[in-house]
């Protein structure tokens, strides 16, 4: 049983979804329960790998091996290293909180859970594939059902346009849920485009045998191979990350996509992003790394400030949540970029950690949204009155957001610029600071807008506090920020296994490059 | 006697057990600790956290009653405990001081003795202990691994450490908290929040705790920001006031710009340093410091920078510890550093939200904007004074910062006309005497200050408290007045809190602590100008504040009966009842009473009330005004000057471990011969006191405020600039808040139309592409029909036209094979011949002219085939060269050629077409 724990934790939302199709669409509760079923498997199944890890030996653990087709050298090979375990477990946490967030869906609720746990599946399998061909084909196998998700269940101009440019927007339904979609789509597809070609040029520079990461690794690639295939992945891969220009699927995306979806999208997909740039850009094509790192650090640093520039003056509150998406990816991006184990460390941290503070952020403004029935902040105000609860784990995820010790956002924030710090590029320590102080800024002007100031107008007396089910995904992810920031070594000494191992290899070949 | 005698006559009292709730205590267990393990510690800090979570999530269903007990009872706990830490500290600290007794026992010196009298701890033996001091730690678990430098790293714990300094401070926060939430009990009786309250006050503690307990920059950090987060939830506490809310904001967004300075100051203290631990730290400068020392007596550099030394780089652990004495490192993580002090402890430029946090229930004025939280810059200077000290123009310019800001605040508090407005100024003027006092070297003298200050501040606003409390939630001092008659209590209380704070001589904390200070500014050492200055400054500020606090206090409490009474038609009698000459006047409101800055989360029962002391709400908030007061006064006896004693104030030497002191670079001698700089210096306090108290009795009791009035009429346009506070909030929000808010505006828009509007752009291309290309679509067969035979005419046309052929080749063993392109129709005639052997290069064009020899080759190949593949066995150093003749359905011809050399079988040359 245990020795197969990672093809569970992969194929329980995978087999789950099946069960969900072959249910009746009337059968609503077993529809759920099913759903919610499948992701808890996974979430204990990420527990128990999490806990398990041996982070003295480190390295590859439950190692899964099938050849899926020999002659080219793929294989659905998983194993667990330093970083899945945590990025495992962030994903069940997401997946448990979405399912019980969607538990109210009024319509065509079986196809949503069905697409909702067969992307979860792909994001499972993204963190432990150990080959690039199947990471390839989950991280799809992630993106693509986002399509449906936010066409068909999403929402459209919650905020209509306004401004000198409404007409031109009005053009091309800006705004619109199919928009959104669309948008996201074709842009993380040329993305994967990117990344395909990246792919092919490493498998064949590594003498076209194996699409194995270690192989791949182990392979010495043309320095100027590395050179041109480093800027695919990480703009391929960095799409999805967020990363300046390529962002602006981004806050259309999460505005318009349901609950459990923004939650599932902010929260995992775009980590996945980062994750691919890291484990694949970063670690495979080391020279082609370092070489780029200046560029790579700098385009993040402007992402934390863009980000948080650009959520200051919004007025609808899904788009403050995505461009602080944003501003935080970069956080994660210029970790990585300073090529320290402390910078990596922080990156990977910064990455469930923003998993679950935005997790927190979007579950708690679908719960506003379906009362309130509007997002634009200006309309809001003294919603604390009603709904305390739900005000107090906004300001919790505030807090987080800020970086305020005690909450998971601090540990990782002030790992990165520290690793800013002492990668030499003094500048990149500034987004750390003026950044943190900005997002302070934005936040609690949000949290003031909506939850602070007189009693609510007429319109919103009825709204009413989190109920039930409800509660289950602020509580979960409330006490994980928390439990993260204070006991941040349960994820911290797994993710520095894996950084330790990547990057001393990394900075001893791309070292050697420069 | 000293206290650890008495905490073990304590002990003995009590007995080795004590049994509360059933559970036995063993408090041998408690007292007896091995240094790591003083789990009291723990409880200390944690059970407000319990309090905090109690009140929190319960609230509501535990009641009036419930959360009063929990949050009291959190908050008490933990102040007995710490009386019970602070005496197994001076236990800890006994037994070295026994050890130094014995071996100094024969010398049998008076003056020895009686200085252990004063001391609470002696001096202790060896020079590990001179610096760490007595300490008792707790620690729980480790944090996470915070890197100090590229590759190095260090274990930040939660770790709690005890020492003389945390000691004292720890003894204020839960002391002067728990007479607060007695207070608050009162004083939130009629507030619907009052479990919210609680929770927030019981999280406040918390972080302050381990602000003041932390072992570590990071740890100091965490509660740092969380006294942020407290402060921030509590002054925003009536959330449904607009105005709050954004006071609430303004105080943490103002706070993280002082935040960010600590952040990067610690971090460059941990780059250079090499560690976040106080303790550590501490050692490494000592080293850094000895080595420095040693270096420039070997050398005779004297004091250069460390760059003008270079070989010491060669030396890497003691390079670590130097480079953080280097001025420019060093100097800049303390300007940082104070960077955050001045966020916190609301200094200029820094200190514009501490008077809008006045926008708080008053209990929160008092402990955190007052007592404790804005006290944590002292703190922080005092914890790292050891380091501090060694820069010089850092110190110059806190000192004068604190002197600025000392006088600044004065300035506008003296036409303030709000007594918590007023209170407010008056505390960032009085924590700029605490800089100022850090500024000169004076670390101790500050931190007594932060005592004395802690009680006689908390004490006035609890009094202003009770005040608006009883008035109705009036606070304007225009509107009051006579109150002496209605609340006596409060009304002692406060005059004490008013005597000590405006430095009455002799008999009163304030002006031990004040007269310190400015003693240590007149006297000071190593800038003696800058000294004076300061001296100066603080002088003329105490004037300011012995004026405007004798004002406040004389508008408030004497003469006629409270004007908003007077005002209403009310009248009272001798025996307090009230009798309404007005009545339809005595409901209405009274425009000035509720302006923005009055408490309108309780009191609305009676808009003019007489006021009062009874009623159990007045009482539980008049007890904690005695005590205060009464504290006021006794905390004199920790800081008795040089010339009373002929000794170190007590607390000075007790925090002599930990803090460091600019009177310890100098000689015992010069030590001495500045102390009779003590009684002049003495002078100008004594005479700032007198004329500020003067002036205001002058004006405001004898004139009955007349000459103020004339003064303000003088000079209108000063007056209304010092009355609008100079107009710094208008300032920043000119020159910061505006030009932040556009510049986001601007990325915002920059990023919907020029980034956002690229994207767009592309899609709008293919979307016309696609309109370009729809009209081919038209269903019509005829359309259709004529498209095919376009079609077919360019293949037609293609197919005619000369072929084209490509050769690629694969080396397979000993035989090249060469591999043309297809094509429709196409027969192929293959040839093949020896290459140019005297060609100097391996190019195609060398060794395999077009010539006759290929033409003779390929006249020999005979008819075509529609073979595409040609073997050539590879033989001969020179190579083959190889030909093909192409040749489409229509018998257009095209050639190509290839070159196979042996010696280099990768290297197949292959031609275009000729």
């Amino acid at each position: 049983m245990t020795a197969h724990l990672l093809s569970i934790i992969v194929a329980a939302p995978a087999l789950a979804a099946l069960v969900v199709l072959l249910l009746p669409s009337s059968a609503r509760l077993a529809i759920r329960v099913a759903s919610l079923a499948g992701a808890l498997v996974s979430l204990a199944g990420s527990v128990v790998a999490l806990a398990s890890y041996d982070r003295h030996a480190g390295g590859l653990q439950r190692v899964e091996d099938v050849a899926l087709v020999p002659s080219m050298g793929i294989h659905l090979r998983l194993a667990l290293d330093g970083w899945g375990g945590p990025l495992l477990l962030l994903t069940g946490i997401i997946i448990v909180a979405g399912v019980a967030a969607s538990w109210t869906l009024a319509s065509r609720d079986k196809e949503y859970f069905v697409l909702l746990l067969v992307l979860v599946a792909g994001v499972f399998g993204v963190f432990v594939s150990q080959d690039l061909m199947v990471f390839f084909l989950f991280y799809e196998v992630a993106v693509l059902p986002m399509y449906l998700l936010i066409g068909i269940w999403g929402a459209s101009h919650a905020v209509p346009a306004k401004g000198p440019f409404a007409r031109a927007w009005r053009v091309f339904s800006v705004g619109d849920k199919q928009y959104a979609a669309m948008k996201l789509t074709l842009m993380l597809l040329v993305g994967s485009a990117a990344i395909l070609v990246a792919i092919f040029a490493m498998y064949i520079g590594a003498g076209a045998r194996s699409f194995d990461l270690a192989d791949l690794a182990a392979a010495h690639f043309d320095r100027r191979m590395q050179l041109w295939a480093f800027p695919l992945v990480w703009l391929g891969f960095g799409t999805l990350a967020g990363v300046f220009p390529f962002h602006t699927w981004s806050p259309d995306g999460h505005a318009s996509a349901p609950t459990a979806v923004s939650m599932l999208h902010a929260g995992v997909l775009m980590k996945l992003g980062a994750f691919g740039v890291m484990r694949i850009g970063m670690v495979l094509l080391p020279e082609g790394a370092t070489a780029w790192m200046p560029v790579v650090g700098g385009v993040a640093a402007l992402n934390v400030l863009y980000g948080a520039f650009c959520a200051m003056s919004q007025s609808d509150l899904k788009y403050i949540i995505a461009y602080s998406s944003v501003s935080h990816m970069g956080v994660v991006m210029l970790g990585a970029a300073t090529l320290t184990p402390e910078g990596w460390n922080g990156a990977v941290f910064q990455m469930v950690a923003h998993g679950i503070m935005t997790g927190l952020f979007f579950s708690l403004v679908g719960l506003v949204y379906e009362r309130a029935h509007t997002r634009s902040v200006p309309l809001m105000g003294g919603f604390a009155h009603v709904m305390p609860g739900v005000a107090a784990f906004f300001t919790l995820a505030c807090l987080s957001s800020l970086g305020l010790p005690g909450t998971a956002g601090f540990v990782s924030e002030f790992l990165v610029f520290l690793g800013a710090w002492h990668s030499g590029h003094y500048a990149w320590a500034i987004p750390g600071v003026v950044g943190a102080f900005i997002t302070a800024i934005y936040v609690l002007r949000g949290t003031r807008a909506i939850f602070w100031g007189p009693g609510p107008s007429e319109r919103f007396h009825a709204l009413t506090d989190a109920r039930g089910t409800e509660w289950v995904a602020p509580i979960m992810l409330g006490v994980c920020l928390v439990l993260f920031g204070l006991w941040p070594r349960v994820i911290l000494d797994s993710i520095d296994t894996g950084t330790t191992a990547w990057l001393a290899r990394l900075l001893a070949v791309g070292g050697n490059a420069l | 006697m000293n206290l650890p005698d008495i905490s073990q006559q304590l002990m003995a009292l009590a007995g080795d057990q004590i049994s509360v709730l059933g559970l036995r205590i063993n408090l041998g267990n408690l007292t007896d600790v091995t240094p790591d393990t003083y789990s009291v510690l723990g409880w200390i800090v944690w059970l407000p956290v319990i309090g905090a979570l109690i009140n929190g999530i319960w609230g509501k269903k535990l009641g009036r009653q419930g959360v009063y007990i929990a949050g009291i009872g959190a908050v008490g706990t933990s102040f007995l405990l710490s009386i019970l830490a602070f005496f197994t500290l001076l236990k800890s600290g006994h037994a070295p001081a026994e050890a130094a007794e014995g071996a100094n026992a024969s010398a049998g010196e008076a003056a020895h003795a009686a200085h252990h009298m004063l001391s609470f701890v002696a001096r202790a033996p060896s020079i590990q202990q001179v610096i760490d001091g007595v300490k008792v730690e707790w620690m729980p678990w480790d944090w996470f691994l915070a890197p100090t430098g590229p590759h190095t790293g260090e274990m930040i714990r939660m770790r709690y450490v005890l020492d003389p300094l945390s000691g004292v401070m720890l003894l204020v926060v839960t002391g002067v908290g728990t007479l607060i939430h007695v207070y608050s009990a009162g004083y939130m009786s009629h507030d619907a929040g009052y479990a919210r309250f609680f929770a927030y006050l019981n999280l406040f503690i918390f972080a302050m705790l381990n602000l003041i307990l932390g072992d570590s920059l990071v740890l100091l950090f965490l509660g740092w920001e969380g006294v942020g987060l407290a402060s921030y939830l509590l002054i925003g506490f009536w959330y449904h006031n607009a105005a709050y809310a954004f006071a609430g904001r303004k105080a943490f967004i103002v706070n993280r710009i002082g935040d960010a300075g600590l952040l990067m100051g610690m971090s460059i203290i941990a780059w250079k340093g090499g560690t976040y631990t106080f303790e550590t730290l501490r050692h490494h400068v000592a080293e850094g410091g000895a080595a420095w020392t040693a270096l420039t007596e070997h050398t005779g550099l004297g004091n250069f920078l460390i760059d003008a030394l270079p070989f010491v780089g060669s030396i890497p652990s003691i390079a670590s510890k130097m480079e953080l004495l280097n001025p420019t490192w060093g100097g800049l993580a303390c300007l940082l550093l104070f960077v955050g002090c001045c966020g916190k402890s609301a200094q200029f430029p820094l200190y514009v939200w501490l008077p809008d946090a006045m926008a708080g229930p008053t209990p929160v004025s008092a402990l955190i904007h007052a007592a404790t939280m804005v006290t944590a810059g002292i703190y922080l200077l005092c914890r790292l004074s050891f380091l501090f000290i060694h820069f010089t123009t850092v110190m110059n310019i806190i000192a004068l910062v604190g002197a600025f800001t000392a006088l600044f605040a004065a300035t506008i508090a003296v036409t303030q006309v709000e007594l918590k407005k007023v209170l407010a100024y008056s505390t960032v003027s009085q924590l700029g005497f605490m800089f100022i006092g850090c500024g000169v070297g004076a670390f101790s003298a500050g931190f007594f200050h932060v005592f004395t200050h802690a009680f006689f501040k908390a004490c006035m606003f609890l009094g202003a408290g009770a005040v608006m409390h009883a008035c109705g939630d009036r606070q304007d001092v225009r509107e009051l007045g006579g109150l002496r008659k209605y609340l006596p209590v409060t009304f002692w209380t406060f005059l004490v809190a008013t005597l000590a704070i405006i430095g009455t001589p002799f008999l009163f904390s304030g002006f031990y602590s004040k007269d310190e200070i400015l003693f240590r500014a007149f006297a000071h050492t190593w800038s003696p100008g800058l000294g004076k200055l300061v001296y100066g400054m603080g002088v003329l500020a105490a004037t300011l504040t012995s004026f405007y606090m004798s004002r406040v206090f004389i508008l408030t409490f004497l003469g006629e009966g409270p004007a908003y009474l007077e005002k209403a038609g009310i009248t009272v009698d001798a025996h307090g009842h009230a009798t309404s000459t007005a009545h339809d006047d005595a409901h209405g409101h009274d425009a000035h009473g509720h302006d923005a800055h009055g408490d309108d989360g309780h009191g609305h029962h009676d808009p003019n009330p007489i006021p009062s002391e009874a009623g159990i709400d007045m009482k539980l908030m008049v007890a904690p005004l005695v005590v205060l007061a009464t504290m006021a006064i006794v905390a004199s006896v920790l800081g008795l000057p040089h010339w009373m004693t002929h000794h170190e104030g007590m607390l000075a030497t007790f925090l002599e471990h930990p803090v460091a002191d600019g009177f310890q670079f100098v000689s015992e001698a010069t030590r001495t011969q500045r102390h009779t700089l003590e009684i002049p210096a003495m002078f100008g306090g004594i005479g700032a006191w007198a004329v500020g108290a003067g002036l205001a009795i002058w004006v405001y009791v004898s004139q009955k405020g007349e000459p103020a009035k004339r003064a303000s009429e003088a000079l209108p346009k000063l007056y209304s600039l010092v009355l609008a506070k100079w107009r710094i909030d208008e300032l920043y929000d000119l020159v910061f808040v505006r030009p932040l808010r556009g510049f986001a505006s601007f990325v915002a828009i920059f990023d919907r139309f020029v980034i956002d509007g690229l994207v767009n752009l592309v899609g709008f291309v293919a979307m016309l592409l696609g309109k370009l290309l729809r009209p081919m679509q038209t269903g019509a067969v005829q359309v259709y029909g004529a498209f095919i035979s376009v079609g077919a005419l360019a293949i037609f046309a293609w197919a005619v036209g000369a072929p084209a052929v490509v050769l690629s080749q694969r080396v397979d063993g000993a035989t090249a094979r060469i591999e043309a392109s297809g094509g429709p129709g196409y027969t192929y005639r293959w040839a093949s011949f020896e290459a140019n052997r005297d060609a100097t290069s391996d190019t195609l064009e060398a060794r395999c002219p077009l010539a006759e020899a290929a033409a003779t080759a390929l006249s020999h190949a005979g008819d075509g085939s529609v073979e595409t593949r040609h073997d050539e066995a590879l033989q001969g150093a020179s190579g083959r060269c190889v030909v093909v003749e192409a040749r489409n359905a229509f018998g257009r011809r095209a050639y190509a050629r290839a070159l196979v050399i042996s010696n280099n079988p990768g290297t197949i040359v292959v031609p275009g077409t000729n």
